[in-house]
């Protein structure tokens, strides 16, 4: 028997550049809206998404520029040139364990909502287990395949979005726009944090850009793929806002969902409407934890000699017991903050620290020449 | 292939099929009770503070409905089923009545509420027994809410001719009705939960029992702060809350042009609200009202072709209007002093940082509300006549 494999384990920089969004939107948004609702007036909360957005676009930028100068070296191998082997293996680990935990908590929070809205008796347990099985089993394939499946699977996410806008516009009230720029400092620096909570995900770029064939484009990429993510948070917010105005929304555990569920299509078969809704957007989870997942294996295969089957074994129960230690639904948002507070404050002082070293020392070279 | 890969493969492709194909969540279309209407009464206050509440659910009988092909109704047996129970919550209830059908109740269809009025009168049960109804899952925000006069359980049952099931039959009504100026816009709840959370007063449409009928009229108002019916808007007042906030646009309307009798069909009202705070107690709102509408029907034997007589109808149509806003004002305003009108939320959206320093006291304590000086004018537009001039040479002068 013989597996089919692709040609090369290689990507184009397009492929990186829908994978960014692609991990970076997820279950995030689900709940976002509520948050920054409750901490801004009316809808002024747009501009928070647009500041934390313009930010990560950056912090994007500046990861992919800082990888794409090492081109085709894996993360260790650069991360190694500048500050010594063992530190760059400590590096990767930290940032292997982010995937790990961001894959856990992805899990854990789509079975909660999934056993919410669409499974009544089925055990929290095992709609985590049977999203987690098909993950491991997207993951043991192909690499590349993983992106070509994000190319696939991205507009789709886009044109669902953009159907339930276009569906809601029966009850669009545009006077739940209005007062404009009435929030307070204290306000959005509070909606500020929240919000950068779903920012989180660009971290991949620091590993995947050894694959990218050419990776000279690879920073403007990276910026273009950062900017669909607060683009399509913006949209999302605003149509919250429209249909429900800010005390609903505020109030609301899921807005978009909700959004979904208050769409009626005439006709009949469609009436439900969130049940399409939900399915797509368990795409865009899917693509979340499997890069996200997919991420530490590649991290880890780069610091331990062992084969991508076996990581995948030692892993994958590993992964689901994180997700499944939380006991309650409090538990799980502070296993969440966990998360993105790790993942930011990794994510940033690892591009940081390394962009100035890499900064100094090339300055260094360029001098003795 | 070796032999014992292949009785590997061959039992692992077997488990799979046993493991994989299951659903935990499986129910039967046949076993599920479609619910399509529900409605809540009260049944008494007990001592300790604690309602007792009844809770009706209305089901669908598929085999009521008869196939397309053998005409609607096979042999007489009704198409809807009600089953009521009683309890202290709407949730406990639920499971009450499911230990009563041989079905399991299904809500995601669920299409109108009736509330009776004995309910929402109490202060802060509505906003209770509403929860279930906005945090439950099953529970779409589409739900159409309906205030009743006297027993909500009545409203389930009662059924023209042409229709098969209660529950539809109000929402069509509804959906249908509110074309007629004098009926609201029918009220999702998911809107209601805005108007829940909003401090504000507000007004939510009401339904009444007649004569084996049900009829889409009036309107019930709640004091925004306990969620508590007040008052209720009779057909006039519903008319005049329509055009003060845009609640309601089409419908006809009687009125009297020079003398004469003629009746008027609105294509179009808008509202213009322009607020000017002054002082606290010295608010200047001025509300333009524009409508558009056709000659119906008219009593007398004038000739329409003339301009003289067309300015008289829109005269007398923007008299009629001011007259049946300023009548509503002036119940909102003076005797129940409750800004359901919506000059709160305008002072919000317009005038934010001045709204922050009269919110606290704006229905309650000083009530701004009651002190603001409001002004409403209405201006109208004739644009078709009829296919005919003159019908006849006489007429009732």
């Amino acid at each position: 028997m013989k597996w089919f494999e692709y040609g090369d384990e290689t990507i184009s920089d397009k492929e990186l550049m829908i994978a960014v969004p692609s991990i970076t939107i997820g279950v995030g948004i689900l709940s976002l809206p509520r948050f920054i609702a409750k901490d801004t007036v009316s809808s002024d909360g747009w501009i928070t998404l647009a500041i934390s957005g313009i930010l990560f676009i950056g912090l994007a930028w500046l990861i992919a520029k800082l990888a794409s100068s090492y081109p085709n070296q894996t993360f260790v191998e650069y991360a190694g040139s500048l500050v010594t082997k063992p530190i760059a293996v400590i590096l990767t680990f930290l940032l292997a364990v982010h995937g790990l935990i961001l894959g856990a908590y992805v899990m854990r929070v789509i079975a909660d909502i999934a056993k919410e809205y669409l499974f009544d008796r089925t055990p929290v347990e095992v709609i985590a287990l049977s999203f987690l099985l098909v993950v491991v089993y997207a993951i043991s394939g192909s690499r590349a395949g993983l992106f070509r499946l994000n190319m696939m699977f991205f507009p789709i996410i886009i044109f669902i979005t953009g159907a339930v806008g276009l569906f809601a516009i029966a009850w669009f009230d545009p006077k739940n726009y209005l007062p404009v720029f009435k929030t307070d400092f204290s306000g959005y620096l509070s909606s500020f944090k929240s919000s950068s909570f779903s920012f989180i995900g660009s971290g991949i770029i620091l590993f995947y850009t050894c694959l990218v064939r050419k990776p000279k484009k690879v920073p403007k990429m990276a910026a273009l793929g950062m900017s669909i993510v607060p683009g399509l948070y913006i949209v999302i917010y605003l149509m919250c806002i429209g249909v429900f105005g800010n005390l609903a929304t505020a109030n609301l555990s899921y807005p978009i969902i909700e959004l979904a569920k208050e769409i009626e299509i005439p006709g009949g078969f469609f009436e439900r409407f969130d049940s399409i809704f939900f399915v797509i957007w368990i795409m865009s989870i899917f693509n979340t934890m499997v890069m996200a997942f997919d991420v530490s294996v590649f991290a880890f295969e780069s610091i331990f000699k062992w084969k991508k089957i076996q990581l995948i074994l030692v892993l994958t129960p590993i992964v689901y017991l994180m997700g499944m230690f939380p006991q309650d639904l409090i538990a799980v948002v502070r296993f969440g903050e966990f998360v993105s507070y790790y993942g930011i404050s990794v994510t940033f002082f690892v591009t940081i620290g390394l962009y100035i070293i890499s900064t100094i020392k090339r300055r260094k070279t360029n001098a003795k020449a | 292939m070796p032999k014992h890969k292949l009785i590997f493969l061959f039992f692992l492709s077997f488990s799979m099929v046993v493991l994989l194909s299951g659903c935990w969540d499986r129910v039967e279309i046949e076993d599920r009770g479609f619910a399509v209407g529900s409605a809540i009464d009260l049944v008494e206050k007990k001592a300790n503070g604690n309602y007792k509440l009844m809770f009706t659910g209305q089901f669908v009988v598929p085999s009521g409905l008869g196939a397309p092909t053998q005409g609607r109704g096979s042999g007489g047996q009704k198409a809807y089923m009600n089953i009521s129970a009683t309890g202290e919550s709407i949730f406990e209830i639920n499971r009450e009545l499911a230990t009563l059908t041989s079905q399991v109740p299904f809500y995601q269809h669920l299409k109108v509420l009736v509330i009776s009025k004995d309910i929402v009168k109490e202060p802060k049960l509505f906003g209770d027994i509403l929860d279930i109804f906005i945090r439950d899952h099953e529970m779409r925000r589409g739900i159409r809410l309906v205030i009743v006069e006297g027993e909500a359980k009545k409203a389930l049952d009662i059924k023209p001719d042409n229709e098969n099931i209660p529950a539809l039959y109000i929402d069509a009504l509804m959906e249908n009705n509110y074309k007629n100026a004098g009926s609201l816009k029918p009220v999702h709840i998911g809107d209601v939960q805005e108007l829940l959370l909003s401090k504000l007063s507000y007004v939510l449409p009401e339904i009444h029992i007649a004569n084996k009928m049900l009829q889409y009229k009036g309107a019930a108002v709640f004091e925004g702060s306990t969620n508590q019916m007040i008052d209720s808007l009779s057909e006039p007042e519903t008319k005049g809350y329509g055009f003060l906030t845009e609640d309601s646009s089409e419908g006809a309307l009687e009125i009297k042009a020079g003398g004469e009798t003629a009746t008027v069909e609105l294509t179009q009202v808008t509202r213009d609200m322009k607020v000017n705070p002054k002082a606290k107690d010295d608010i200047d709102v001025n509300i333009d009202i524009n409508i558009e509408a056709n000659l119906a029907e008219r009593f007398g034997k004038r000739s329409v072709f003339n301009a003289s007589y067309i300015k008289e109808i829109e005269e007398g149509l923007s008299t009629k209007v001011e007259e049946l806003a300023k009548g509503t004002k002036d119940k909102m305003q003076d005797d129940l002093k409750l800004d359901a009108i919506g000059i709160g939320h305008t002072l919000h959206q317009r005038h934010y940082d001045f709204w922050n320093t009269v919110k606290d006291d704006w229905e309650s304590g000083e009530n701004y509300f009651s002190q603001a000086n409001i002004n409403i004018s209405a201006k109208a537009k004739i644009h078709i006549i009829g296919s005919s001039d003159k019908v006849k040479t006489t007429g009732v002068e």
